[in-house]
């Protein structure tokens, strides 16, 4: 039989990377708690090395051998695994993730951090490890001529309750010899003395064969510890009696206390799901061919409910509503295959806060929940860098050193938590540390000093401290070699905000900080409201749609000449119309304010009205890249495929609403939060600059 | 009818190729990730051999020999395991548990096979 | 699409397929999709030509240059349609039966062509290219790959990478741009 074993190697490269996660965790784990599930370590290099030998890794197999023997020695409790032992175990994992992405690319590693680390792990065993024996199948001597054996065989009487049967083993001396058996009966007992599962037989073989011995020996490998077994060769000269030195020396199979423990159940839940590797380009294939599917579908259903009479038809019409539902279902499943546990994120994080807060000094407890979340693949490989910058930032300016947290009569270990869960259809992060939060007085003097803001405005401290995602602006003291560049916070700003996703901070100086990274489960799919504007197609997301309304005229006011606002129930909401905003050639769509429909959208707690001409209703949409073939567009977030088969573009409403307040000159946001209780009270004055009307002007409108 | 055999493996890719090697040559395959699922399919499943490798989570191989001697149908099932020359002291501690016997890592498809016959004829 | 794209579009297919052979023995004759924009005939290398359609309805792309059509769907995919007769300013005619979108591959996108209709497939040897003299401003000479004679006419081949890539797509965001400023 031939087995081409290549291809379990991507399976096999792919689980060793798992295992080198957990080897990781458990490492990292170990060092935190003090307390360290050594065999749950042990097991990863041990699944490491048993792989690679089988698959033929032999530079994997021979590194991790060293791992695993150094492991093998905490388990006994000769090593102790202190600090300076667990940063080569974990080099060691660099050395062999270096080693696997080698094997994954067919290159050649890089042997001097190799080395390197094997040389220090040497060192821990006192340069004594013991070699890996092979087994030595191969280059057999070859036994000339004939021989014949006589072997005394009696076997351990519990040999059965091993599954081991003599009738096997003779078997298997009959295939390689002329056998000659006698049996003899002598221990056999009395019938009520019996035991049915012991074996009171012994044999006596004969054996004639062109074999040589340890051929035979092979028979009784399995048996040879706890049976007797006695070989005496007969050879055409001279007698020679051989004793049977198999079973080796028994002082080595004295019992050895072997370090097996019960293995904690913290894996669990983990462990019982199987998995298949399948290439992202194939589902990706899928979900789009679905997506064609459904717009076919809507397509069918239209055509079919346009030309039939559908009294006649109430079957036909049946049988497409189920496949609807089924499609339906279809795209949904398709889609969860893109999702994953926002785990594979977080796992990363551990390590690299060890590393960091090592360099700096400081004491740190790092502790991550993922709350079995799962996102879209790309919003999990977008995350990462943000939440990397984060933390990092949480480590160098929010955590104080152990001396000045003391002083500050706080524990000397800082605390750094990121956790995740499920709020409505969003995921949100959280990046909490205990250190010394922010300063609101020293960003906001910064950001005066930077002309960001005028030295007399009041604002809020969140909104103060938005102000460090601003593009160069930095508070750190000193510039370190972690963080504090001032480069870095804007662009986990513009990251999160590309992934349609929102942060928040909230701090409480000397208290800590609160990062609240909120992302949408998927980028691919939007449930919209669609809506028309002349001849064009716009699909606004759902999530932001608080209602819809037909305005009256009376109600509708234009402030500075070129802003309208709405007034709904004692507020006023800056309207945009969509026709406006979205200059198209035919610029088509209604102009009669009394005609059309203003949907009330909130983004990021600003209320706008957008005006459209009608509403076309809900739907599920696929969301199709736009820089794909062409390039991105202000205000839009992409676009899809409607059921007629004609483009339809989605709004990205905190673009538009960026693009609006840009083109205007004026804060629609200033607008949008204020209140007004009616008409005839007096406005709610705030003395920021801002462009909020007073009442009296918006009299004077109303007259115009 | 074909024989059915039992892999048990925490590590998927040498589950795969156990599980392909068997498939080829002409065995039922069920398969198992820990010792605890082991020992509920052998219960089940009722294999005729067992696989098993030793370093598992939830249930390790040895535990898992062990309770599956104390199933009335599994008291002479064969039962191998998987295994490194090195661990002199896992081998008799798996015979102990009930193992029949081993299979030496690394190993390759041909040597499987060879172990399986050895202790389940054709 | 009509009859004729359908044989056209396999034209295109069986010539694409025959082409890596051809080209080892004949490194110096490449093909070449011809089409017409008003009186002039313009040539655009095959292989980065995937199909040919008939035009349909565009949803227009706010504030887009005036030679961005709007984007279409083809086949799952979101593409731009580019008006040739508007990017190199010429006289606008009303679109007809023969109206015709040419969809080239370029730098991974997927771009249309509107052209005012294909005429055929043409063997045009590299010793027989000319470059192209400086136009002025009226065209991005660029664009230009050279001109080959045809018979009584002049075929300009359009180099599609460089209208796409070198300047097009460069010029192309900036003309955005300045739309939106």
């Amino acid at each position: 039989m031939s087995i081409d074993i290549s291809q379990f190697h991507e399976t096999f490269l792919e689980e060793a990377c798992e295992h080198l996660r957990d080897f990781e965790t458990g490492l990292l784990d170990a060092e935190t708690t003090g307390e360290a599930d050594l065999d749950s370590i042990f097991r990863a290099a041990h699944s490491i090395k048993g792989g690679a030998g089988t698959f033929g890794f032999d530079e994997i197999a021979n590194f991790t051998h060293v791992v695993e023997s150094v492991l093998q020695n905490a388990r006994d409790g000769i090593l102790t695994l202190n600090e300076k032992v667990v940063t080569e175990l974990l080099r060691s994992i660099d050395v062999i993730s270096e080693l696997i992405q080698a094997a994954k690319e067919s290159r050649d590693p890089n042997i001097q951090i190799r080395d390197e680390v094997y040389e220090s792990l040497s060192a821990f065993m006192g340069g004594n490890i013991k070699s890996e024996d092979k087994p030595t199948q191969e280059n057999k001597p070859k036994n000339e001529g004939f021989s014949l054996f006589n072997v005394d065989f009696i076997p351990d009487p519990h040999m059965a309750q091993t599954g081991n049967d003599t009738l096997n083993i003779i078997r298997e001396l009959q295939e390689i010899a002329t056998v000659k058996i006698t049996c003899r009966i002598d221990n056999v007992p009395l019938l009520h003395e019996m035991n049915e599962h012991e074996i009171y037989l012994s044999w006596l073989l004969e054996l004639e064969t062109s074999s040589p011995q340890e051929l035979l020996e092979e028979a009784f490998m399995f048996v040879e510890d706890d049976s007797t077994i006695t070989f005496t060769k007969i050879a055409n000269v001279d007698i020679e009696k051989v004793e049977n030195d198999l079973a080796e020396d028994k002082a080595e199979k004295s019992k050895k206390p072997t370090g097996v423990k019960q293995n904690k159940p913290a894996h669990a839940a983990k462990a019982e799901t199987a998995f298949i590797r399948v290439a992202v380009d194939k589902v990706d294939a899928l979900i789009n061919m679905v997506g064609e599917l459904v717009t076919n579908n809507a397509m069918l259903e239209l055509q079919v409910k346009k030309s039939i009479d559908i009294e006649e038809n109430q079957k036909m019409l049946s049988a497409i509503d189920h496949m609807n539902s089924h499609t339906r279902n279809l795209q949904e499943s398709i889609m969860a295959i893109r999702m994953m546990p926002l785990e594979f994120a977080f796992s990363r994080f551990p390590r690299m806060v060890r590393d960091t807060a090592q360099k700096l000094n400081k004491k740190i407890n790092f502790i991550t929940n993922d709350g079995q979340t799962e996102l879209d693949r790309t919003v999990i490989e977008k995350i990462s860098d943000p939440l990397n910058h984060l933390i990092r930032n949480a480590i160098d300016h929010g955590i104080e050193s152990p001396e000045d947290r003391l002083a500050a009569g706080k524990v000397e270990e800082g605390r750094i938590e990121l956790v995740a869960f499920y709020r409505g259809g969003n995921v949100v992060i959280d990046i909490i540390d205990d250190g010394k939060g922010l300063d609101s007085e020293a960003i906001f003097k910064k950001a005066v000093d930077k002309g960001l803001v005028d030295a007399n405005a009041h604002l809020t401290e969140s909104d103060i401290f938005k102000f460090i995602f601003h593009n160069g602006f930095s508070t750190a003291q000193a510039v370190t070699d972690v963080s504090g560049r001032g480069v870095g916070m804007d662009v986990v700003a513009k990251n999160i905000k590309a992934l349609n996703g929102s942060i928040e901070i909230s701090s409480e100086k000397g208290q800590g900080t609160k990062f609240s990274i909120s992302l949408p489960l998927t980028l691919a799919i939007v449930d919209g409201m669609a809506t028309k504007v002349g001849d064009q197609t716009y699909i606004i997301p759902l999530l932001n749609i608080v209602e819809s309304i037909k305005p009256q005229k009376d109600k509708i006011k234009t402030v500075n000449d070129n802003v309208e606002v709405l007034f709904i129930r004692g507020e006023y909401i800056p309207l945009l119309r969509l026709k406006k905003s979205f200059t198209t050639e035919s610029n088509k769509g209604l102009t009669s304010i009394t005609e059309g429909i203003a949907i009330i959208v909130e983004v990021e707690s600003v209320k706008v009205a957008l005006f459209v001409d009608e509403l076309l209703g809900q739907l599920q949409v696929v969301i199709k890249n736009l820089e794909d073939n062409y390039k991105p567009v202000e205000g839009l977030s992409g676009a899809t495929i409607l059921g007629d088969g004609t483009v339809a573009l989605i709004v990205d409403l905190q673009g538009l609403v960026n693009m609006s307040q840009r083109l205007n000159k004026f804060k629609l946001k200033e607008i949008g939060k204020h209140h007004f209780y009616g008409e005839n009270h007096e406005v709610q004055t705030h003395e920021t600059e801002s462009l909020i009307p007073s009442s009296q002007q918006l009299q004077e409108s109303e007259t115009l | 009818m074909a024989k059915k055999i039992l892999t048990v493996d925490d590590s998927a890719s040498i589950r795969q190729m156990v599980s392909f090697t068997l498939k080829q040559a002409g065995y039922d395959v069920v398969e198992a990730i820990d010792g605890v699922q082991g020992l509920s399919k052998a219960k089940s499943e009722a294999p005729h051999l067992i696989i098993t490798d030793l370093n598992m989570p939830n249930m390790n191989g040895i535990e898992m020999i062990k309770g599956i001697r104390q199933v009335a149908d599994h008291k002479f099932t064969p039962i191998l395991m998987l295994t490194t020359e090195s661990d002199t002291t896992k081998k008799m501690e798996g015979k102990e548990a009930g193992a029949t016997g081993w299979i030496v890592k690394p190993f390759n498809p041909e040597q499987l096979i060879k172990v399986i016959q050895k202790v389940m004829p054709a | 699409m009509n009859n004729e794209h359908q044989k056209l579009n396999k034209e295109i297919e069986l010539n694409k397929f025959g082409l890596d052979d051809e080209r080892e023995e004949n490194e110096k004759v490449k093909q070449y999709l011809t089409f017409q924009v008003a009186d002039e005939v313009y040539g655009v290398d095959i292989l980065k030509v995937q199909e040919i359609r008939g035009w349909s309805h565009a949803t227009q792309m706010p504030n887009a240059p005036e030679f961005i059509r709007g984007v279409m769907n083809l086949r799952g995919s979101v593409v731009p349609i580019l008006d040739i007769r508007r990017r190199f300013d010429m006289e606008e005619v009303q679109f007809t039966p023969q109206t015709v979108i040419i969809v080239v591959n370029v730098q991974k996108r997927t771009i249309g062509m509107v052209v005012d209709a294909v005429s055929d497939v043409a063997d045009i040897s590299m010793d027989n290219i000319r470059e192209s003299p400086d136009f002025g401003a009226s065209i991005d000479s660029s664009f230009i790959e050279g001109l080959s004679p045809q018979g009584e006419d002049m075929v300009i081949l359009i180099n599609v990478d460089a209208m796409m890539k070198g300047s097009d797509l460069i010029k192309l965001d900036e003309i955005i741009e300045e739309h939106e400023e």
